[in-house]
Formats: structure tokens, C-alpha cells, sequence
């Protein structure tokens, strides 16, 4: 079961700490040939997206974690610069956002990021959070935010304020005035639900947690914390038991 | 490392690493720039990690475009009624060039496994002449209650070619947090040398005075300039110290005390 990297040094390094804890060939992803066995990448870039589609689920995929990931800034050159690679990398089996299967919801990794759970915010606003380009191109969606507008206008009326990873108004500010926050499968939905606003999904893996008909029901779902927690992890985790037992897991999936 | 040091010593580093290293012994190198295709996938003990540090690039932010930061002094003289410049180069004073290693220790922190005791810190000159296990380098090691182990000289700053740090000492990250403030603060332009063996020694006898214990490993080497070959490390090592070791590819004779 070997993984595979590409010629960008986030992918060499965070592949670099999956297959050698894991003592599993590394491979450049230009040697991939077509075959039956689990595909392991970091990313969607430079040649990974093409043979993930083409994987069905089939596939382990490495990305930022959902919370504490490693910090990063975005120009307004739509450029990504990132400051370290200590934090969070999610591990999903079949899925480039979460893993689609019944998952372990015991909140002890969350707890151990002490992260703040504010209560419910009285807002009225529902913020909806575009996806990357990269995102739209990948999961061929170019007309997600019409779309999406639309679908929410059938369950509510309240107004729609659109957010995006460039907008100049940081989403800490929208999410004070918030009622909803509406993503595909952004991880600052993760982050809406922590400031106290629920947060609703478009994408299939997420949906479960937060679907766009129960948009005025206006309810938290920690689960989906929970469960995101315990599907991220640190590179310096990469080489422990409980890493090693958590990817057995998922390749059982 | 960099591309231009893996050219000169590096690759051969990390290849007798591969070669001699118990496959317990994991080694971090951090690269300053493209990593070279043919390590990437080189042992599972040897791990390639990009230099990224925010603290060092607000170090070099600060005082990378200061020529006195990389060790040039410039003095005014008067010669024969007029009023001359002499620029000289003294290492020393060279805060850029020697900041990486304590940056890169400080970086490798975020990659250690939990359950891990030890840190060694070496340089990339290093040839690994035999087979080594943990339990070869223990007696280099700080003990339990000991917070870094050092080649220290008699007559000299220590030779920071080796540290070995105590992980689970309590004072263990109190310590770089020291070195890494000393840099970017600027404190270091305040201190009688800037290269960071100096910084290390001044660090550690800062912490010494509140009682923090360290074990100097020179042995015979204490009186010796390169006291690494003369330390017991030589069973298994060779340190390439300063240009000449390094064309040579190897320490001269002269260099070990019999």
C-alpha cells in the first residue's frame, strides 16, 4: 500500500511523516500506475485529483485539519503562505472532507483542544461561505452559491451575506450578527459552531450534521466537532499507536 | 541544510546515516529550499522538513539587512591627515549565518513524537563510521535530572557541533524559549560574541546560576580545539570542524589526543 507525493514540500512533508510511520513505500506520484489498491495522497494539486476521482473511495486523503491547523495567511494575490506545519492535518478515508462513515463521537480529543463553546447567538444573518476555486473546479460545482442561495430561500427569508476566504470583513465580525452559516464543506463551519451558530452543509459526507431544510430549526450540533476531532492529526501524532489504530480503522471502512 | 551544504557534506551525511543508524533513531533535517528528489523517500528513520519558521523570518525581517548582523565591522581611521574606512569580516559577529541551528532546534519541536526522551542536535558535517544504536549514545546523554549535555573547551566557547537535550527536563523548554528571545529580540547584539555557540554557553550558564545541572561530555577533549573526536563520540563519528576537515573529507591524526 504505498503513498504518494507530488513536487510541492507541504505534500513531501506531510507524506514523508504518513508513510514513514506507517513504514509504507513512498512513491512519486508521477510512478502511480492503475490498480486496486488504496490511493494515499496529501492534497488535490499537481496530478493527486485526477487519480482520486478516478479512485471512487478508494482512497486515504490528507489535508489542513479542522481546527488548529497550521497557520497560514491569503493574500489578496490569492496566494496561500504558510507559517509552520505543526498543526492539524485531517486523515479521511473515501472523501476529501470527512470521513462518510458512522465515526467515533467521544469528545475527549475535542476537550483536549480547549476550545471555547459560546452559546447560541441571536443573529439574524445567514452567512454563506464560498468554496475555494480549487473546491469548485475539483467537485465541478461552478454555480454552488446560486444554487445554494437558492436552496435556502425555500426554508428561509432572512438575508443571505456571502464570505469568502479574500473577503476583507474577517468571518470573527459576521459571526456575531449571525443566525446561520452555510458552507459546502468549509471548516469554518466548524468555527461558526463554536462561536454559537449552527452551521448547515451542502456536501454529501456533511450533510448529516447540518442540512440546509432544517436552516430555521437553528440548532447546535456538537457532534460533528466531535467527530472532526477525532478524524485530525498532529504530524508528530503520525507516530503513535493511536494513529496507527485510527488508520486501520478507516482502511476497514 | 541547503541545497549548496547537501552538495559539500550533506548527502553524504544522510546517506551514512541510512547506512549506520538504528532504525530507532529518527533524524529531522531541515532544508532551506528545493529538497533533493533522490532523499525524499529515503529511509523511514530520515525525515526532510522544510525550514519554516515564522520567528527566524521575523528574525531576518529585523536584522537581515544589517551588515553589521552578519559579522562586517566598519572602523574609521585617520592615515596621513585623511579619513579612512576599513571593512573586516570576523564570524563571531556573524548573528545571520549562526542563527539557523537554534531556529531549526526550536522548529524540530513541533515534529517530536510525545513519548520521546531525547533530542540531539548535530551538525551536518558528521560521518557515521559504524553501526549505532540508542544505547550507544546514552552515555552522551544528559542524565535524568540534567538538562543538556555539551562539548565544552577549556580555553573556548563550546563546540556546538553536538547537544544533547533532556526532553523531559522541566526546564527543557523554558531554555530554547531563552535562545530563540535572545534572537529576536535583538539581545543578541548586546552579548560579546553573536554566533550562536556563544549564545548557547551564555544560556546555559544563566541557567546553571539557578541551579539547573548540565553534563559537559568533552572528557579528554576538554583542553583539546576539537574536543568531539576526543569525547568517545569518535568510536562512531567523525566531525568535519572548519574548512580544511571538510576537503579532506576526515579529521587528521593530529586532531585525536592518543
Amino acid at each position: 500500500m504505498p503513498s504518494f507525493y507530488t513536487d510541492h514540500y507541504v505534500n513531501q512533508t506531510v507524506m514523508q511523516f504518513f508513510s514513514k510511520s506507517l513504514e509504507l513505500p513512498l512513491l512519486n506520484i508521477n510512478d502511480y500506475k492503475d490498480n486496486d489498491e488504496i490511493f494515499i495522497t496529501y492534497g488535490i494539486l499537481r496530478g493527486t485529483g485526477e487519480i482520486i476521482k478516478k479512485k471512487k473511495e478508494n482512497f486515504i486523503y490528507i489535508d489542513h485539519g479542522f481546527y488548529r491547523s497550521s497557520t497560514r495567511k491569503f493574500t489578496k494575490e490569492k496566494k496561500t503562505i504558510l507559517n509552520e506545519l505543526g498543526g492539524y492535518f485531517r486523515v479521511i478515508k473515501g472523501d476529501l472532507y470527512f470521513n462518510n462513515f458512522e465515526f467515533e463521537l467521544d469528545s475527549k480529543r475535542f476537550d483536549e483542544l480547549d476550545i471555547e463553546l459560546k452559546d447560541k447567538r441571536k443573529g439574524d444573518i445567514i452567512i454563506l461561505s464560498e468554496p475555494s476555486q480549487n473546491t469548485l473546479d475539483f467537485l465541478e460545482i461552478k454555480n454552488w452559491t446560486e444554487d445554494t442561495i437558492d436552496e435556502i430561500k425555500k426554508y428561509s427569508d432572512r438575508e443571505i451575506v456571502i464570505h469568502n476566504k479574500f473577503s476583507e470583513i474577517p468571518l470573527k465580525s459576521l459571526l456575531e450578527k449571525a443566525f446561520a452559516f452555510v458552507s459546502c464543506q468549509s471548516t469554518a463551519g466548524f468555527q461558526a459552531i463554536t462561536e454559537g451558530v449552527p452551521a448547515y452543509f451542502t456536501h454529501e459526507s456533511l450533510k448529516k450534521f447540518g442540512n440546509i431544510v432544517d436552516i430555521e430549526k437553528n440548532q447546535l450540533n456538537y457532534d460533528v466537532l466531535y467527530a472532526a476531532a477525532n478524524s485530525q492529526w498532529q504530524l508528530k501524532e503520525f507516530f503513535s499507536d493511536e494513529f496507527k489504530l485510527y488508520i486501520d480503522k478507516i482502511i476497514s471502512k | 541544510m541547503n541545497q549548496k551544504l547537501y552538495d559539500l557534506y550533506g548527502k553524504r551525511f544522510i546517506e551514512e546515516f541510512a547506512l549506520f543508524a538504528d532504525k530507532n533513531i529518527k533524524l529531522f533535517v531541515i532544508f532551506e529550499g528545493k529538497v533533493p528528489e533522490e532523499i525524499i523517500s529515503k529511509n523511514h528513520n530520515i525525515l526532510i522538513i522544510p525550514l519554516l519558521n515564522e520567528k527566524h523570518n521575523k528574525f531576518f525581517k529585523f536584522f537581515g539587512s544589517l551588515y553589521e548582523a552578519r559579522g562586517l565591522k566598519v572602523s574609521v581611521f585617520q592615515e596621513k591627515g585623511q579619513q579612512k574606512i576599513n571593512v573586516s569580516s570576523d564570524y563571531k559577529f556573524d548573528a545571520i549565518r549562526f542563527s539557523f541551528k537554534p531556529f531549526s532546534i526550536q522548529q524540530s519541536l513541533d515534529y517530536l513524537p510525545d513519548k520521546l526522551d531525547y533530542l540531539i542536535w548535530t551538525d551536518a558535517d558528521l560521518r557515521c563510521k559504524k553501526k549505532f544504536f540508542e544505547k550507544d549514545l546514552l552515555n552522551f546523554l544528559p542524565e535524568k535530572e540534567q538538562l543538556m549535555s555539551y562539548l565544552g573547551r577549556k580555553n573556548s566557547y563550546s563546540e556546538c557541533g553536538f547537544l544533547g537535550f533532556n526532553l523531559r527536563h522541566p526546564e527543557f523548554y523554558n531554555f530554547i524559549n531563552r535562545v530563540i528571545n535572545i534572537y529576536i529580540t535583538g539581545e543578541i547584539f548586546s552579548l560579546k560574541e553573536w554566533h550562536d555557540s556563544w549564545i548557547w554557553d551564555h544560556v546555559r550558564m544563566e541557567f546553571e546560576e539557578k541551579n539547573n545541572l548540565f553534563k559537559n561530555i568533552s572528557g579528554k577533549g576538554f583542553e583539546h580545539h576539537h574536543p568531539f573526536i576526543n569525547s568517545g563520540l569518535e568510536k562512531f563519528f567523525d566531525h568535519l570542524k572548519g574548512p580544511v576537515r571538510k576537503k579532506e573529507g576526515q579529521s587528521s591524526s593530529k586532531d585525536y589526543i592518543n
